[in-house]
């Protein structure tokens, strides 16, 4: 199987493995701004590159801990901050496992064996915003 | 996105932005009418769910449409050239057609552009 490279992110005490392609950036969370009347899913906003972001981490998403970082996800012109508590980049291989359910309240895709960490869930961005209706 | 606007302080951390021509009348408590007119106003804060700054002095904001908002306070302003217009994917909010369009953000201080009808339907 081909090397990949993986974001290996903490959050909350579970570890995921997300395709390096598949995040846009990782930066330091600033403090959060609130966003009345938003999806319960959403626990605020920041501003990244002219973008308004939501934050995950409201119902449903609170194991998911306070975020010191942030993952920027994109898909179909809308972006997602991802809270974490830590981010690095490994490599490893993908591996499929398809009775893997959502952990964290994060859809999982499979596994991935990462180098020197051994194997971790690959969320699926794709459902994740399904689930979270903004896609 | 340049213009004016009236911007309306709800809460420690939420500022709407109206546009100029969504508003008949902005109505402050030393005002006479305050007390006649203040019985058919509803909060903004709380249509909207947020805390109210109580700091803030208290006006009445009478809109062209008829309804009669009650605001912490309202401002007037004419942005220059440094605001930032970040727009809001409708997705984000849980009631449509959305109340909330866009963050107009300008030297350190943000706003939300609301559309009046909109947040009008949220006290409904």
């Amino acid at each position: 199987m081909a090397e990949e490279r993986f974001l290996m992110v903490r959050a909350g005490g579970w570890g995921f493995a997300l395709p390096l392609e598949e995040a846009l950036a990782v930066i330091d969370a600033p403090a959060k701004r609130p966003l009345p009347k938003s999806r319960a899913w959403c626990s605020g906003w920041v501003a990244f590159k002219d973008h308004v972001v939501p934050v995950l981490g409201g119902e449903g998403y609170s194991s998911l801990g306070p975020p010191s970082m942030l993952v920027i996800v994109e898909r179909q012109g809308v972006l997602l901050g991802l809270p974490c508590q830590e981010a690095t980049i490994s490599a490893g291989v993908s591996c499929d496992n398809s009775g893997e359910e959502a952990a964290a309240g994060l859809p999982v895709a499979g596994e991935a064996e990462v180098d020197g960490i051994g194997r971790a869930m690959r969320p699926d961005l794709r459902k994740l915003y399904s689930v979270l209706g903004i896609q | 996105m340049p213009g004016r606007r009236f911007y309306l302080k709800v809460a420690r951390e939420c500022e709407i932005a109206l546009p100029l021509e969504a508003v008949e009348r902005v109505v402050h408590r030393a005002n006479p009418d305050y007390g006649e007119l203040s019985p058919q106003a509803w909060s903004l804060a709380a249509a909207l769910g947020v805390t109210p700054d109580q700091k803030l002095p208290g006006v009445l904001v009478l809109l062209r449409g008829g309804a009669c908002w009650h605001a912490g306070e309202a401002l007037f302003g004419e942005e220059g050239e440094n605001v930032k217009f970040m727009a809001v994917p409708p997705c984000l909010l849980d009631r449509q057609p959305p109340w909330c369009t866009g963050v107009l953000e300008f030297g350190g201080r943000w706003a939300f552009v609301a559309d009046p009808g909109a947040l009008e339907a949220l006290h409904g």
